[in-house]
């Protein structure tokens, strides 16, 4: 139907004009596109993954050489038309606290290892398909994790046009998260090394948790920082991260919590609570909202993770800090 | 059913809305052994609470299906403009819209896009992508999720451009993404046009 529509677009350009009472030229205005509109949903996770709300999101297994392991997906055409899919597997990177997608198909280690039963699809309107990840970690496999996406994508048509024109291709896709090994899983742990507070340049205040991922397994970071014994005895928050924050092992980065406006500068304890998976961390520090707000902007600070020193940061810091080297003791 | 280091493990189906078909239920027990939260509560360091779970027992779960999915246009113009200026349009509207109904909901949107080709895409006849920004304008959200846009700079590998965490169950995004073209003045004529790729997981 989309192509019949071009070739009326086509003709009506050209200056042909259909003759009267063949049919009824469409009103073009402006042509309405077509909607890519499609879906993905892991549907078989381990029966001991059940409580770990990563897992019910991704595919996070820990292998053995020589294992296979099989998953299936759901994926959903929501379109009111056919629609057109390929599913296949792509790496995928960890940088600056987001787990990114490789662009087109980018092979890897891993993508070498998975195949899916139905790589090309054709669903009516509405229909839903059960399709099979399976995911074989050959001999000589080295041991480590890697990352990766199985997608479903949908590319439209080329059609011809005047100016810059889009063609969109859209992909929904399922995070792998693989380990690779013998015996025992790898450990998972981070540290909370600080918590701080700073103002974002709208003046909005902001905490902010500097986190090391010290395991061996990437960690996708969520959480909840509150406010107590503010001036006067007042208390603040729960307030949720700005955005869930992913660090591969060995890197670290910041993770942020916008607390409410008209809040005063403090002094406060902040007691920030993380978890990934069945791992958790808090750490309990007293910070100050107040002096020059770090040059950041809403989005600078979902990135906070770049390393980026930052003045400010430092500077309200160093109370926190203070406070945590009196605390800790060493597991 | 498959082999996991000599132990045969059988998968759950995942279950949003449970029905129990199977023979065989496990015993009712905590889904993951609590440890003792003593000490590291205040040093900041983390604590792993071994999932509990015995691997060998059988159990089937139905399946209350809801997926992760993206809409967006699949064409958008963009206009025309003169070497030299700054072409604007909008791909709207772009959703992801979460209906797995899961306790800790998030997925990261990510955009990339191709060079921006006209005629036979020789050098001459390509504006790089990275002429080219993306910017989410004010996201909607239904249900409980939490937001962040970025403007980026457009480029062939994917960057993240919006991120929803602290979901609880089925939640939606919506905005318009606002791409701007900056035509180089040596660029020659013709319609261009680039893959714009947006991917969400």
């Amino acid at each position: 139907m989309l192509r019949s529509f071009g070739m009326i677009l086509l003709a009506l350009a050209a200056g042909i004009i259909p003759a009267a009472g063949a049919y009824a030229a469409p009103r073009l205005s402006t042509p309405a596109s077509a909607q890519e509109h499609f879906g993905v949903r892991l549907v078989d996770v381990p029966l001991y993954e059940r409580g770990n709300q990563r897992a019910l999101r991704y595919i996070v297994d820990y292998l053995p050489v020589g294992s296979v392991i099989h998953r299936r997906i759901l994926i959903v055409n929501e379109q009111p038309d056919v629609a057109h899919l390929t599913v296949y597997p792509d790496a995928a990177k960890i940088t600056n606290g987001q787990f990114v997608g490789d662009e087109g198909e980018t092979p890897s280690g891993l993508t070498t290892w998975i195949s899916v039963a139905h790589p090309v699809l054709t669903l009516a309107p509405h229909q839903q398909v059960m399709d099979m990840v399976t995911i074989k970690v050959p001999p000589g496999a080295t041991a480590g994790e890697q990352y990766g996406v199985i997608w479903a994508q949908e590319a439209a048509a080329a059609r011809s046009h005047k100016g810059f024109a889009i063609l969109e291709v859209d992909r929904v896709g399922i995070r792998v998260y693989l380990a690779v090994g013998r015996g025992g899983a790898p450990p998972t742990s981070f540290r909370i090394m600080s918590v701080t507070g700073t103002k974002l340049k709208d003046g909005r205040p902001v905490i902010v948790a500097h986190v090391d991922n010290t395991g061996e397994r990437a960690i996708d970071l969520s959480g909840t920082a509150s406010l107590t014994g503010g001036p006067g005895g007042a208390s603040a928050g729960p307030y949720t991260e700005q955005a869930i924050m992913t660090f591969a092992p060995g890197q670290s980065g910041n993770i942020t919590f916008l607390a409410g406006n008209g809040l005063s500068d403090g002094p406060w304890q902040a007691s920030v609570s993380l978890v990934s998976g069945f791992t958790k961390a808090t750490l309990v520090a007293t910070i100050d909202f107040g002096g020059k707000p770090a040059a950041l902007s809403l989005s600078s600070a979902m990135y906070l993770g770049l390393g980026i020193p930052l003045v400010g940061l430092v500077i309200a810091g160093a109370v926190g800090w203070q406070t945590f080297r009196r605390r800790r003791a060493y597991a | 059913m498959s082999m996991h280091g000599g132990k045969v493990h059988i998968y759950s189906v995942l279950a949003a809305g449970v029905a129990i078909t199977a023979a065989t239920v496990m015993a009712a027990g905590p889904a993951m052994a609590s440890s003792t939260q003593s000490g590291s509560q205040a040093t900041g360091n983390s604590v792993t609470s071994s999932p509990a779970g015995d691997p060998d027992t059988t159990l089937t779960f139905t399946v209350n299906v809801g997926a992760l999915s993206l809409t967006a246009p699949a064409t958008a113009d963009l206009g025309s403009g003169d070497p030299g200026t700054t072409i604007s349009g909008v791909v709207t509207p772009v959703v992801v819209t979460d209906d797995r109904a899961l306790l800790a909901a998030s997925w990261t949107a990510t955009a990339s896009e191709s060079d921006w080709t006209t005629g036979g895409a020789t050098l001459a006849e390509t504006i790089p992508a990275a002429d080219a920004t993306y910017t989410p304008g004010t996201i909607t959200t239904t249900g409980t999720i939490t937001t962040a846009g970025t403007p980026i700079t457009l480029a062939n590998a994917p960057a993240p451009v919006v991120v929803g965490s602290a979901g609880v169950g089925n939640n939606t995004a919506t905005w318009d993404a606002g791409i701007a073209v900056a035509v180089p003045a040596g660029a020659v004529g013709g319609p261009y046009t680039g893959t714009l790729s947006q991917s969400v997981s």
